[in-house]
């Protein structure tokens, strides 16, 4: 009886599923391809952060001091430079109309393009961030907290993104206008994500900060892909 | 009642309709919001009493409370005339984010400014990254991306429509950002900056403050119904009710109503 | 009245600079946001005026001429 029913509901859900891993599969394959997309937001976030210590001055008491703010801060902005090619080549290509008119429900097609482009920016980032703590003489016992922090936070950075880069994909030129778009809205995220790094080198629990980045991944994932499916629609209208 | 509301609504998708219902409103409004305006201000500069603390800069809160309000609430406006624009297609609610935004943002940095000026006296410097002063130059930066926005986009349908998306995340996100620098604030100063400086003020100290809050909004709404009026017109020039109107109106020299 | 003098509300007890800087830019914002759509909406009154205007001139001319479009054209 059970697995009647369950066989029932499963055609539905099994359709969606196809919809997604199949779109996550392309984009992960045409990333694959490209790889210098994946390289060049990682070389961006790694002489970022090389820039402070050559800024600030060499001393290891500074630079811990300022390393939370500077690796959040510049995880930040990476994320945000490589969000501008997440729909620009489907939209130049034309798949993006194709995508548009036959991803239905079209905020699937969405979740899946950003996890696609989360797993080559935000993940990669995530596993290279101690190598950048390192630099910054970051505390080891924070470098966990840092990569956690991140691994959380840097998905609800791609989502808002991605509904900045939907919202400019028919402008040539998007890049600054997505930075002022977006960075405002990326404030919770940096206040959480250095917050709890803070915290633990303090020798404080960060837990607080960790659960309320985990409160807005779980928001931005249930309520961006339909504000990013919703300015892709208005973006193809012209 | 509702179907007073109902008939409202199906009059609002007429931008003839609320061309002059909008003029007449303003001729209520605009009075009453530069009287409350000048009363509170007059009271606030010269018959309120001065600060137990601050002395006579406390008086500053009569611009820089009513300002920080109005910029936050002309936000949650446009939020709410962006789900309008999106759910039931009314042109009337593009307008009026396009107008407020503008409107919001000189607000915004109003209050930023007078706090800044405030802070002087109070605390010594120009600036301190407290809660309220922080959350309002984030709300200053989202008016920007959302103006900005607009005028990338040349097509105005789309721009309507995009700035409309902006405008409701940035809603809801204005709470969110103002929790999170609550609470970065906590972590990071341990006592947090108040700008009203007495717990509970003498109704001589709040009443003007009313008056002024009050004077601030109906004049926002009546500065708003004006640009709105302006935007039907140029939006609706082609149409013949506009031409009429222009033909009555555009050659006498006081054409402003 | 707070103040014993008008002097005394001028001079705000030292902190003059400060409340009276606030409220010149409160008034600014506020005036500048009352004329803004005030102006424009003169201003478009007026340009569709003109275009009007014009257009009737060129319906006038094109009337009393009897002609086609070309003569249309040379007035305009």
């Amino acid at each position: 009886m059970s697995t009647l029913v369950g066989t029932d509901d499963s055609a539905p859900q099994g359709h969606l599923w196809r919809l997604f891993s199949g779109q996550l599969r392309r984009d992960l394959l045409a990333a694959v391809r490209a790889p210098g997309e994946l390289v060049n937001p990682l070389m961006f976030y790694l002489i970022g952060i090389a820039l402070f210590p050559m800024g600030v001055g060499p001393g290891p008491n500074t630079l811990a001091l300022i390393a939370a703010g500077v690796l959040w801060v510049l995880a930040l902005l990476a994320i945000l430079l490589a969000m501008d090619g997440m729909f620009r080549r489907d939209y130049d290509d034309g798949t993006l109309e194709q995508f548009n008119l036959h991803m239905q429900p079209l905020f699937v097609g969405v979740l899946a393009k950003t996890l696609a482009h989360w797993l080559m920016t935000g993940l990669p980032l995530t596993l290279i961030a101690p190598l950048a703590a390192l630099w910054l003489y970051l505390p080891s016992h924070a470098v966990g907290t840092l990569m956690l922090t991140l691994l959380l936070g840097t998905p609800v950075l791609s989502l808002l993104g991605g509904m900045g880069a939907a919202l400019t994909v028919s402008l040539r030129r998007g890049g600054l206008l997505l930075a002022l778009m977006i960075l405002p809205l990326y404030v919770p995220v940096l206040i959480m994500g250095a917050g709890a790094i803070t915290v633990v080198t303090d020798g404080l629990d960060p837990a607080a900060q960790i659960k309320w980045l985990a409160a807005i991944l779980a928001l931005a994932c249930t309520l961006v892909p339909f504000a990013t499916a919703a300015a892709l629609r208005i973006g193809m209208e012209q | 009642m509702w179907t007073w509301i109902k008939q409202l609504w199906h009059k609002l998708g007429s931008p003839r309709w609320f061309y002059d219902i909008a003029a007449s409103w303003i001729r209520w409004l605009l009075p009453i919001g530069i009287l409350c305006i000048v009363a509170g201000f007059v009271w606030g500069l010269a018959f309120a009493p001065p600060d137990y603390q601050q002395g006579n800069s406390f008086r500053i809160i009569y611009v820089h409370v009513p300002s920080a309000m109005l910029a936050q609430s002309i936000f949650i406006t446009m939020g709410i005339a962006g789900v309008i624009l999106l759910v039931w297609r009314m042109k009337l609610a593009d307008m009026v984010i396009k107008i407020a935004a503008p409107i919001g943002a000189s607000f915004t940095a109003l209050a930023l400014a007078s706090g800044a000026i405030w802070g002087v006296p109070t605390w010594g410097t120009w600036w301190v990254w407290d809660a309220r002063t922080t959350a309002m130059l984030v709300l200053l930066f989202l008016y920007f991306g959302v103006i900005a926005l607009r005028q990338a986009i040349a097509r105005e349908e789309t721009a309507g429509k995009a700035c409309a998306i902006l405008a409701i995340v940035g809603m809801i996100d204005i709470p969110i950002i103002k929790y999170s620098v609550n609470w970065w604030l906590t972590l990071h100063q341990g006592a947090t900056f108040r700008l009203t400086a007495a717990p509970a003020m003498p109704p001589e100290m709040w009443i003007p403050l009313l008056i002024t809050v009050i004077g601030f909004y109906a004049f926002f709404v009546a500065v708003l119904f004006q640009g709105v009026r302006g935007e039907i017109l140029r939006r609706e020039h082609r149409t013949r009710w506009v031409s009429e109107l222009v033909a009555q109106r555009g050659a006498l020299p006081g054409a402003a109503s | 009245m707070s103040f014993d003098s008008f002097a005394e509300l001028l001079a705000m007890d030292g902190h003059a600079l400060y409340v009276w800087a606030s409220y010149g830019l409160a008034l600014l914002v506020l005036t500048a946001n009352a004329l803004v759509p005030v102006l424009y909406h003169r201003r478009l009154l007026h340009q569709q005026w003109q275009q009007q205007r014009r257009a009737q001139a060129r319906e006038a001319v094109d009337a009393a001429a009897g002609s086609g479009p070309q003569h249309a054209q040379e007035t305009s």
